[in-house]
């Protein structure tokens, strides 16, 4: 009895939850005629799929799912292997400047993105990176919150293992890539899911540091078909559907692993 | 043998392109536009690059919303487009930067022949060319006229035929208003405005530009008259108001050309017209607000006749005819194109045309831009807020003597100097800290260090270097467009400290943080327990809950603006279920439009505190719990004794975490309310954005960017202090 309240309070918020994902989705199947009469309509009585059509056709919204694509696959890469560096430095070794180097990690946690942008952008310039991938890409590469998530993992992992791996004579490469990556597994899941997230929703530095359409990503292409198509609506959400679809199909693939690995690994505080 | 031709061909494709590719690379002409809708783009290329065919057009269409941060922002790169497109109210300040080619040669023997040249006027050199001009007029619902016993055939001309005629509309039903008034924006509400000034005998300047008018009696009664006009009218923003008229539930609205086309797409049955602005008095002539687009060229382009070919090109007869006639939304600049039949063919484009002739534009001050934002903030006071007139008035009044004041700029120095003054610091830095190194610690190993490299070179450059630059140009008055400063020393920071604009952004972030943290973490942490009691389908209601969170915050703004709007779903509940709804709108409503984006980013963000609480609810031991159920406590004493204490650590990140990310909020305001209306929704990033990007003073902007960093570091120095100490 218990349970079954307990199962239907859950059921009311998982519904009030997804509700206006729902209300986004079915909009966009609306014809924009029927719109005016029945906006609000929970089903709507006439579908079509013309919004999408007409949304596809007037940007190139698979390119800019393809720079989406390359940006977040490369900057979680990045991600992966630097952070796990740095995070070992910082936790098994003593170094000159140590605490100096991290607490510039803390402080560019607290700096925000939009403080930068005119700087940011200068340097872009200078380095000849506007409009191409690497702007997009580089400066993510490692993340702090990712650095600082390892550390926490690292600090709860006993040390026997390498001190053992070195004994056999495993030099420190081999010592953080063979033994401790694999043992950080669900740690690392956390850090590349979180990254790929943040790094394909990223809207600021895409939009200023692009300036054609081939080098857009999804956010950035919608933002700017939002501001073309003002209260349009039935083709604003079908283009928020198409920015939103990678996102959340990627999503309920990898959902068991994605929570386990959050699961498992964001606790080791 | 097909290798060899393999590598050849590579070869050729590297050093020699044109010998695989065919002619020389075409010299390129980079254009970017506001106002070309797409269907018209591939037509407008085609044709002149068959009249000029070693020129490559590139075309790139500019959202209105954000645009003119993107031209701004090339224009601080240099690379800027060859051509551009300028709304008139950014003419005066564009021509007297000096990052725009003068063309007064190329220009001057045309300047009869088209309209609206002062904002690309300086000192007498021609800095641009009026392209494509609009202006505001009335439209008003012949239906609603015919229902309210009034004659469509005769709209209002005076002021109070206006107001009797908006109050009989108004008088039709709960859902019908009489007039449109936009508001919380920067441009629409002062420009649906500045008509009833201007026709009331008043003005915003001096005639000789130098000072502030807006004290004048006749301001006072314009204004006056806009709050009785109010009692009659629906006060939202403008895409709303329009899309209410072209609905049929508005019966007069003082807006644009813009509407034909909108209303003949979503409601071709619309029975409308078209009049002149009305005036106090009859047979008086009805000004109207008057805009165009101009189109300039960079200074720094590297095909000057090309782009001149192509500002010619477009503001040709055929050509601007052609958009016009396309888009039904423009007129064009040149005069003669106005006679066309194709506008006398039309009595409501016959009748925007007739508007066109008394129209007046933004004079020519580069200081007019924030002005504009001013007046449409005290627009917004006396109407959202019930601001009296005369204080409002007033208050407008010193506030553009102060825009009015063009500082003068002394000794400059460029980024260059910046630059080298950057390396000394950081030079300095690096030996104190080697000459006081704690001697007990050595260097470290060499792998530690190539270990930390990654975060090392990553953080010098885009962290470290964009720091030290931002926090130098934080005293200096920084001059975006010629990167040029002088040092001010604390000023900038005093002025900001002082300004109310400021103070009152601190409030809302503060409000915003206090006010969606304890329901974020509530939520999220009753969810988390609920799901870990042990439920059927967990992960359907795990992936449930997480929905929201990888969904992007364009996407989500984008939805909830919709949600929110004034037909949108959520009144439409309201009203099905009998409850009162806010009015004007909830994103349109100074009372309520933080609060919608609050609950906004509560529902977005929930899910993932939810997953982190439920990861750490799965690290207690089962045996704490087993127990203590031994020792007969029941299930609330073991929330309280046992899963609360375990969850301390957790609870302190997500608290942390979520203020930091609380206090830099800024992609919901800048795409659902733009920090409107009334300031209302201002946060510090979006004041700190508006500083840097609209005003141009990036020196108060990396100011207010320290600001907040202090604010965030004392934010979450407490909490770790407060929740460490509590357990």
């Amino acid at each position: 009895m218990k349970r079954l309240l307990l199962f239907f309070i859950l059921l009311v918020m998982v519904l009030i939850s997804l509700f206006p994902l729902y209300l986004m989705t079915i909009t966009s199947f609306k014809t924009q005629g029927s719109l005016l009469i029945s906006m609000n309509e929970l089903w709507p009585k006439t579908w079509t799929f013309q919004n999408y059509i007409d949304v596809w056709q007037s940007g190139p919204f698979d390119r800019y799912f393809l720079n989406s694509a390359i940006v977040s696959f490369f900057v979680t890469l990045g991600n992966i292997f630097f952070s796990m560096m740095v995070a070992y430095a910082f936790v098994r070794r003593q170094f000159l400047g140590q605490k100096i180097i991290f607490s510039t990690v803390l402080l560019t946690m607290m700096i925000p993105a939009q403080t930068l942008m005119v700087p940011m952008f200068i340097l872009m310039k200078h380095l000849g990176w506007l409009n191409t991938y690497w702007a997009l890409i580089v400066p993510s590469l490692v993340m702090p919150f990712n650095i600082f998530l390892l550390m926490q993992y690292l600090k709860k992992m006993p040390i026997d293992l390498e001190e053992a791996a070195q004994l056999d004579g495993a030099n420190s490469f081999q010592i953080v890539f063979k033994i401790i990556m694999p043992l950080c597994k669900p740690a690392l899941a956390v850090v590349a899911i979180n990254t790929f997230l943040g790094s394909w929703n990223t809207f600021l530095y895409p939009f200023l540091l692009t300036n054609t359409t081939e080098m857009r990503t999804l956010p950035v292409g919608l933002a700017l078909y939002k501001g073309l198509h003002g209260v349009d609506w039935v083709h604003l959400m079908a283009g928020a559907c198409l920015t939103a679809a990678p996102v959340v199909v990627l999503f309920l693939v990898f959902q068991r692993m994605i929570i386990s690995g959050l699961t498992q690994g964001a606790l080791k505080e | 043998m097909r290798q060899k031709i393999l590598y050849a061909l590579l070869f050729m494709g590297c050093f020699a392109p044109h010998v695989l590719f065919g002619d020389p690379p075409q010299k390129i002409l980079r254009v970017w536009h506001f106002s070309i809708d797409s269907e018209l783009t591939p037509e407008i290329e085609k044709q002149f690059e068959a009249k000029y065919p070693n020129i490559d057009v590139q075309l790139q269409h500019l959202s209105w919303d954000y645009g003119f941060d993107k031209i701004v922002t090339s224009l601080i790169a240099k690379n800027e487009p060859d051509v551009f497109e300028i709304g008139s109210t950014w003419g005066p300040r564009f021509s007297q930067s000096g990052v725009l080619k003068e063309l007064t040669q190329d220009l001057k023997p045309l300047k009869n022949d088209y309209l609206m040249w002062d904002p690309v006027v300086h000192e007498d050199r021609i800095y641009g060319m009026p392209w494509l001009v609009g202006t505001r007029f009335l439209l008003y619902n012949k239906d609603l006229f015919q229902k309210a016993n009034l004659d469509p055939n005769h709209p209002p001309k005076t002021w109070s035929e206006l107001l009797y005629t908006a109050g009989e509309i108004q008088k039709l039903g709960p859902k019908i208003y009489g007039y449109g008034i936009p508001v919380a924006e920067d441009f629409a509400p002062w420009q649906a405005f500045i008509p009833y000034l201007w026709n009331g005998g008043g003005d915003v300047l001096t005639p000789d530009l130098k000072q502030s008018a807006l004290d004048s009696k006749a301001a006072q009664n314009a204004l006056r008259f806009y709050v009785q006009l109010k009692q009659h009218a629906l006060v939202d923003r403008q895409e709303q108001l329009d899309q209410l008229f072209a609905q049929g539930k508005l019966g007069l609205i003082l807006s644009g050309a813009w509407n034909f086309k909108s209303i003949e797409k979503n409601n071709p049955n619309l029975n409308y017209g078209v009049a002149l602005v009305p005036t106090p008095t009859e047979h008086q002539t009805p000004i109207s607000f008057g805009g165009a687009e101009m189109l300039v060229v960079s200074k720094h382009t590297k095909v000057p006749e090309a782009a001149i070919a192509f500002i010619q090109y477009l503001t040709s007869y055929e050509v601007s005819l052609a958009i016009s006639k396309s888009q039904k939304n423009v007129l064009p600049a040149l005069k003669r194109a106005l006679n066309d039949p194709f506008f006398q063919s039309d009595p409501r484009f016959q009748m925007f045309a007739k508007q066109m002739l008394f129209t007046r534009t933004t004079p020519a001050h580069p200081g007019f831009f924030e002005v504009e934002k001013t007046l449409s903030s005290m627009v917004d006071q006396i109407l959202l807020e019930d601001m009296p007139v005369e204080k409002a008035q007033l208050k407008a009044h010193t506030k553009i003597n102060q825009h009015l004041i063009v500082p003068e700029r002394k000794e400059a120095f460029t980024d260059q100097a910046l630059f080298l003054w950057m390396g000394v610091g950081l030079f300095l830095m690096v030996g104190l800290l080697i000459l006081f190194r704690n001697r007990s610690i050595s260097l470290g190993a060499a792998s530690s260090w190539i270990f930390v490299s990654p975060w090392v070179i990553l953080f010098l450059a885009f962290s470290l270097f964009p720091l030290l630059y931002a926090f130098m140009i934080s005293f200096t008055d920084y001059h975006v467009l010629s990167s040029s400063f002088s040092f001010r020393g604390l000023l900038n920071y005093v002025e900001v400290l002082k300004n109310p604009d400021f103070l009152h952004a601190v409030f809302n972030t503060l409000v915003f943080a206090m006010g969606t943290i304890p329901f974020t973490l509530v939520i999220a942490l009753v969810l988390a327990v609920l799901i870990h009691q042990g439920v059927p389908w967990k992960s359907f209601f795990q992936a449930g809950f997480f929905l929201p969170v990888v969904t992007s915050i364009i996407v989500i703004a984008t939805l909830f603006t919709y949600f929110y709007a004034e037909n949108g779903f959520l009144n439409t509940l309201l009203t099905f279920l009998g409850l009162p709804r806010p009015a004007p709108a909830w994103l349109v409503n100074r009372d309520v439009a933080l609060y919608s984006i609050m609950a906004m980013a509560v529902w977005s963000s929930s899910g993932y505190y939810m997953i982190l609480f439920l990861a750490a609810l799965q690290a207690i031991p089962k045996e704490l719990y087993e127990a203590s159920r031994l020792d007969g406590a029941n299930s609330i004493q073991q929330f309280f004794k046992i899963t609360l204490p375990s969850l301390r650590p957790m609870i302190l990140f997500v608290v942390v975490i979520n203020t930091i990310n609380s206090l830099q909020v800024f992609p919901e305001i800048f795409t659902m309310t733009r920090g409107g209306p009334a300031r209302s929704t201002t946060t510090i990033v979006y004041y700190l954005y508006e500083k840097g990007f609209s005003e141009f003073q990036i020196g108060s902007a990396s100011a207010i960017s320290y600001l907040l960093a202090i604010l965030i570091g004392i934010f979450a120095y407490i909490q770790m202090k407060v929740l460490k100490e509590r357990a």
